[in-house]
């Protein structure tokens, strides 16, 4: 198993920073500069915690789910007519949207992603080689390939386990931290 | 990969905490004994002990920041008081992990430095902290 490189340094550099900067960027987009109370907030406390909890648990399925409650949330909207609930489903599907680019965004589009972040990290024996499409490979080649795919895949694997769950706690955390901030209602109970 | 620091980088550390942070560091130490208070046998409040276990066990500088972060962002328990004092915190913080870049060019040796700062600063945090509980004792 080739050597994961140190996840503490990532998480307290660059990954951490972009965790922050998401969250930051969309409550920019999205978010209301002050909210009566937590049930305003765009994304519940206990989807974040559900989120937090899948990427600590299920990294894998953190891009799938995202996806999954992008469609619920757009079936409703389809089913709305009031305008401001209407703005409100859309901040949410904003959201998750940002959520799977995060996972999994491909540039141009997603200038930055935690899977191209995988694949810089990946060690070069690892990365998939590119054939051209007439080659034929041989028994023994196609036998060497199916090995290092199986090792890419096993190492990919512990890398989201890894980083999945500290890249999303920073951004969980910072989402409720910012919100918090901005909400009357808990400031209150003050 | 995280490199060891070399004594230069500690000793340049040091100088930075003992001239530039500690007089930050205790005020923010009083502040934390004027919202925590004691706990109700007189002992260190629960929060001040967290936050120094926090720090004294951290293997990066964000755990501490999510920490704070966290205990701002309950909906329940010590926010309260954790909002009164926490953005002071996570500057004083940020002041460290900007001056653990300043000192170090490797990031291996900035991982490593912004810790060895962060335990320097919660021991003038503590300290005050302590001071200022001793102080009000005395007077009751």
């Amino acid at each position: 198993m080739p050597e994961l490189y140190d996840v503490a340094l990532v998480v307290d550099g660059e990954l951490g920073r972009r965790a922050i900067q998401a969250v930051d960027e969309y409550l920019k987009e999205y978010g209301d500069t002050e909210y009566r109370a937590e049930r305003d907030w765009p994304i519940s406390r206990s989807q974040i915690a559900g989120l937090r909890q899948i990427a600590a648990t299920e990294p894998s399925k953190v891009a799938s789910f995202a996806s999954h409650q992008q469609k619920k949330v757009e079936k409703r909207l389809e089913q709305t007519r009031r305008e401001e609930r209407q703005r409100e489903l859309e901040a949410q599907i904003a959201f998750w949207k940002m959520v799977k680019g995060l996972c999994e965004g491909k540039p141009p589009r997603a200038p930055w992603s935690l899977a191209q972040e995988c694949d810089q990290a990946m060690p070069p024996e690892l990365r998939e080689e590119l054939s051209s499409p007439d080659a034929k490979p041989s028994a023994q080649e196609r036998t060497a390939r199916k090995q290092t795919r199986r090792l890419r895949e096993h190492w990919q694997d512990a890398w989201r386990r890894e980083i999945y769950p500290a890249f999303f706690g920073r951004f969980c955390v910072h989402y409720l931290y910012a919100l918090s901030k901005r909400t009357k209602s808990t400031q209150d109970q003050e | 990969m995280s490199l060891a620091l070399t004594p230069d980088l500690i000793h340049q550390a040091d100088a930075f905490s003992e001239q530039q942070q500690r007089s930050a560091a205790q005020r923010l130490g009083r502040r934390l004994f004027e919202v925590f208070q004691s706990d109700k046998q007189g002992r260190v409040s629960t929060q001040v002990r967290n936050l120094q276990q926090m720090v004294i066990s951290a293997t990066r500088l964000a755990d501490i920041e999510d920490f704070v972060k966290q205990q701002m962002g309950r909906g329940k328990g010590p926010c309260k008081e954790w909002r009164q004092v926490g953005d002071e915190v996570l500057e004083q913080l940020q002041g460290l992990r900007e001056a653990a870049n300043r000192l170090a060019s490797h990031e291996g040796q900035r991982l490593a430095l912004r810790l060895h700062l962060a335990r320097t600063w919660i021991r003038d945090v503590v300290g005050a902290y302590l001071y200022a509980k001793a102080q009000k004792e005395m007077e009751t």
